[in-house]
């Protein structure tokens, strides 16, 4: 037996003889009497094992068993983390804490909503990197205007000429020019009251956001506009015959005189106006059809979005209205009486095919020879 | 396992837990006052602290008066309470409050070679051991040195089996080791241990 075979029996045993394996044991006893550095390790180990035995014992402190009593009484460690929940949540009664996790939980709802709803608002007021001619903001009282046929819904309903100096007229659907011509923007009306402006994107005034305009805002179809040409011997008895053909059940009173200098009303409403009717007979044809016009758009269930009239015979006398479009085509029949029509552009043949939404149109009063 | 052959101790351990589940407070008493010393003991070899050893001891009479109604006498009281009393200083030795004011105490101090895996039967000299040469009282101080210088699984075994004299069975009981574990692991602590006190 080698002495690193005699050194770990030493320590697997520690001195106990039935712990050495019998078959080793002889060899082991020769080799502990022939090996003194062995016999040395296992005298030294056997002596340690003795001194760890003989080590004494400690003596608890006498307070022990009271101190042990003491923790007794004390609450567990279970015990006291309940204390713990008891102490934060055991003084409010359950309904409360239900409560308080219901407010919660609705907190935390109503403000994923609104963030979700300030999101979809914030998509919606982003115009689109292409917005089909559909979608352009209408444009100033121009020279060329069409409806587009009644049989393609998905076109754009109407196609605006471009500003002046444009030689096409006309833009088509998703033309590639659309973006690089400057369509003019929506109408705005003045603080002071002045007739609307058509600026051009490029013109907008410099608060002015253009890109926060809402989309609906700009689907509003662009103005019919038509000239009016009033005869010159045109009588009052003629033009103040009320449509009968207008399913109006109530006449309002509409404010008939012009005044002196220029103004504007805007969106005015029928029935809120009680302006005291002005003698006819001393009005002057034109400003005598402008009232019976405003009176006429009114009666057909229509909204005076702005007026301009002016004492000055030599400037433009026009109105800006919306006519429903049910009743768009009587508006036409009546507005006839008053004098020729010329629409400025092609004249539209029949309403859009969104009965529904009103139909904005602009009357330039003009008296002919 | 086997049940244990009652002794006289265990006789005496079990009627007093009967007594004190019966509702007798004075066999609480007794049952303390006839283990503490041993548990204390017990508790100062494997923490090496008084101060640690009293509050592990006190904590291990706790949890075993209250758990006592599940205790089944599979194994003697003793090994039971020197089982939860091994279990509670292990608990109290991971603690992050113990292992932070050992760290600050032990601050400055070179780090100890307990743990390095040097080989442990290797030849020495055959010079006696200078435990041989002071007094009894700095012998037993040396020697907790060396124990408390062991890894916590060595101290264990080596208290249980050398200071407390408990069987391999009684041990693979309190630990869980089983007995080939237990022998290896107690070889290795001798091993160990006897190196540092040599080199003492």
């Amino acid at each position: 037996m080698e002495c690193s075979q005699a050194r770990k029996i030493i320590y697997d045993s520690a001195g106990v003889e039935a712990d050495i394996p019998a078959q080793f044991r002889a060899e082991f006893k020769k080799h502990l009497a022939g090996c003194k550095s062995c016999a040395a390790q296992y005298d030294a180990l056997t002596s340690l094992l003795k001194d760890l035995s003989a080590l004494p014992g400690v003596s608890a402190p006498a307070d022990f068993l009271e101190k042990v009593r003491k923790r007794l009484k004390g609450p567990s460690a279970i015990g006291k983390a309940r204390n713990a929940f008891l102490r934060m949540f055991g003084e409010a009664p359950l309904y409360k804490l239900a409560a308080s996790a219901a407010a919660v939980v609705v907190v935390v709802v109503a403000a994923q909503v609104a963030l979700r709803e300030t999101h979809f608002q914030k998509e919606l007021w982003t115009p689109s990197p292409m917005p089909s001619p559909a979608l352009a903001p209408p444009a100033a009282p121009a020279d060329n205007f069409k409806y587009p046929a009644s049989g393609s819904p998905d076109s754009p309903k109407l196609a605006a000429s471009a500003p002046a100096g444009s030689s096409d007229p006309v833009i088509a659907p998703g033309s590639p020019d659309l973006q690089s011509s400057p369509a003019p923007s929506k109408p705005k009306q003045r603080a002071g009251g002045k007739i609307m402006q058509y600026n051009a994107p490029g013109q907008a005034s410099p608060n002015a956001n253009t890109h926060l305009q809402p989309r609906e805002e700009e689907r509003q179809p662009e103005p019919v506009v038509l000239t009016l040409k009033i005869p010159h011997d045109s009588s009052s008895g003629k033009s103040s015959t009320a449509p009968a053909i207008l399913d109006k059940a109530e006449e309002p009173s509409v404010a008939s005189s012009a005044p002196p200098m220029e103004k504007s009303i805007s969106r005015a409403r029928p029935g809120k106006e009680s302006v005291k009717p002005a003698d006819r007979s001393l009005m002057d044809p034109t400003r005598r059809a402008f009232s019976e016009v405003k009176r006429l758009v009114l009666l057909s269930n229509g909204e005076i979005i702005s007026e301009q009239s002016t004492a000055d015979a030599e400037k433009q006398v026009s109105i800006l209205a919306e006519i429903p479009a049910h009743n768009y085509e009587a508006f036409l029949v009546q507005l006839r009486r008053f004098g020729e029509i010329d629409f400025h552009g092609e004249s539209p043949q029949e309403p859009p095919p969104q009965a529904d939404l009103p139909i904005r149109i602009s009357i330039i009063f003009n008296q002919g020879s | 396992m086997p049940d244990i052959e009652p002794g006289a101790e265990q006789r005496e351990d079990r009627a007093d837990i009967a007594a004190y589940l019966a509702g007798d407070r004075g066999a609480l008493d007794r049952l303390v006052l006839r283990h503490k010393d041993r548990v204390f003991s017990l508790c100062c070899r494997l923490m090496g602290d008084r101060g640690d050893a009293e509050e592990c001891a006190q904590e291990t009479f706790v949890k075993v008066f209250r758990s006592i109604a599940g205790f089944r006498l599979e194994s003697s009281f003793s090994t039971w309470l020197f089982t939860i009393a091994v279990n509670t200083c292990k608990n109290r030795r991971n603690s992050a409050e113990y292992r932070f004011w050992k760290k600050a105490l032990r601050f400055g101090r070179s780090a100890s070679s307990c743990d390095d895996d040097q080989e442990e039967f290797e030849i020495e000299d055959v010079a006696p051991s200078p435990l041989v040469l002071i007094s009894e009282k700095e012998r037993d101080a040396l020697i907790q040195s060396a124990i408390d210088s062991l890894p916590y699984d060595y101290r264990t075994v080596i208290v249980l089996r050398h200071v407390e004299e408990l069987s391999y069975d009684e041990i693979t009981r309190i630990t869980g080791y089983n007995l080939g574990t237990l022998k290896s692991k107690l070889a290795r602590a001798r091993a160990r241990l006897h190196k540092k006190l040599r080199g003492a």
